[in-house]
């Protein structure tokens, strides 16, 4: 199989970001969860280079990033072999994190849709922590256009969240 | 939006920067890595192959051989912990063997040949039952923890179950029982059918998941299996109190002098 086919393409666009929020719960850092899912579709590749054959694509990807997560955490850690996804409250299941994934991907491409100044303005309150007023004095905006841009961003998300979904997480 | 939804929320948001997970971006770096090494694997092949004739007149007689696809994992000094294809975990404590085709599991089968005391905690599937076979007995199960245990020495096969459920059975037998949570089963060699049995212990798998979990157990029960685990003689200075924790394996000291000052009682130590 070629790596340039669409088969491969559209297989990649539709798994990679879920791939990579999965890797995250465990990794808990975007640069080696990215590295991570790369290096498992480049020997996926491979061995369907080779002519192996995958059923049940899915699964097997999946198998395939929680190993290497947890090759990569134990080779880290020498104390603690027991290793387990988490969000930022408690342990998660795998079923229950693969599951995750997925809306995250979806919350994900949702964020990155937002126009660009709401974007900022979401980022700023919700990720950074931000009062409304400080990031009013920051962007050089009133206040009320901060709420304005809040819940355009709200409504966008809830919206596109809970939506059908793209196909492709592109 | 929902607890859930705000936890996602809340995880998407620590880790969110712009120009990060661009699947397009990440794409084209793959593609332009496998066609780097497409071109360069091309010249180690041509280059290779003399190294490939040379190994080929070296190994005629051996290609006649019919090839062997099956892992065989032997826990030889201490417990082992092995992940299969599936992200099925098997815990082998020494001595334990497990066997299976890696041909044929995870992709026609979930299908494994064991033997001395192993932990399993298998990945669901529900297209493909997990079956594990001993010289006398068969255990299949869907997703689950269980451990099975069958020596030489012994003259029973031994299923504990964690979690889940699962179906054993004599390896021939057509019937068997289903055990779920906390159920131990045994199959006497000869019999056909195995038994439902009492647990021995509240932790029969301590060994393989580290922990002891209490829920109002008796202090008795408690002193019970941590003397048989550790092979030591525990006896607490009272009877009628009940333990609710949990405690690591690793120190016995330390659940000890835990137990003392949760309870405010005595435990006294001796050797066997």
């Amino acid at each position: 199989m070629d790596i340039n086919t669409k088969i491969f393409r559209d297989n990649f666009l539709q798994y990679y970001r879920p791939l990579c929020l999965f890797a995250l719960h465990y990794l808990k850092d975007i640069d080696d969860a990215e590295d991570t899912v790369q290096d498992c579709f480049m020997e996926l590749w491979k061995r369907r280079e080779k002519g192996f054959e995958v059923s049940g694509l899915k699964s097997y990807l999946y198998s395939m990033v929680r190993n290497r997560c947890i090759d990569i955490l134990k080779k880290d850690s020498l104390i603690d072999g027991n290793v387990q996804p988490s969000d930022l409250e408690e342990i998660l299941s795998d079923e229950e994190c693969e599951e995750w994934s997925y809306d995250e991907a979806r919350i994900w491409t949702a964020i990155e849709a937002l126009p660009e100044k709401c974007k900022e303005v979401f980022l700023l309150a919700k990720r950074d922590g931000m009062k409304y007023e400080e990031i009013a004095v920051r962007l050089h905006i009133s206040v009320n256009t901060v709420k304005n841009q809040m819940s355009k961003a709200l409504k966008t998300l809830k919206e596109g969240v809970s939506r059908v979904y793209l196909f492709f997480f592109g | 939006m929902k607890d859930k939804e705000e936890r996602k929320l809340q995880f998407v948001l620590r880790y969110y920067e712009n120009g990060k997970l661009d699947t397009r971006k990440a794409l084209k770096k793959i593609t332009g890595i496998a066609y780097q090494n497409k071109v360069s694997g091309f010249w180690a092949y041509l280059s290779g192959i003399a190294a490939a004739i040379l190994i080929c007149v070296v190994s005629y007689t051996l290609l006649s051989r019919k090839e062997h696809h099956t892992v065989l994992i032997t826990a030889d000094a201490m417990v082992t912990r092995y992940f299969l294809s599936d992200s099925t975990l098997a815990i082998l404590s020494q001595g334990a063997t497990l066997e299976y085709d890696t041909d044929k599991y995870g992709k026609a089968n979930r299908e494994v040949n064991m033997s001395g005391k192993i932990y399993f905690s298998v990945r669901k599937n529900a297209l493909s039952p997990f079956i594990a076979t001993t010289e006398y007995a068969q255990v299949k199960v869907l997703g689950t923890e269980f451990e099975v245990t069958e020596c030489r020495k012994d003259t029973a096969t031994r299923v504990y179950v964690k979690s889940g459920k699962v179906v054993f059975k004599g390896r021939y037998g057509k019937n068997g029982i289903v055990l779920t949570k906390d159920m131990c089963g045994m199959l006497t060699h000869g019999d056909e059918m195995p038994v439902a049995v009492h647990a021995v212990s509240p932790n029969p798998s301590a060994w393989a998941t580290g922990k002891f979990i209490y829920r109002n157990t008796p202090i008795d029960e408690v002193l019970k299996e941590l003397s048989l685990y550790y092979g030591t003689l525990l006896y607490a200075s009272e009877h009628e109190r009940t333990i609710t924790g949990e405690f690591k394996t690793d120190n016995l000291g330390e659940i000890i002098a835990l137990i003392e000052k949760t309870l405010d009682i005595r435990i006294i130590q001796k050797e066997q």
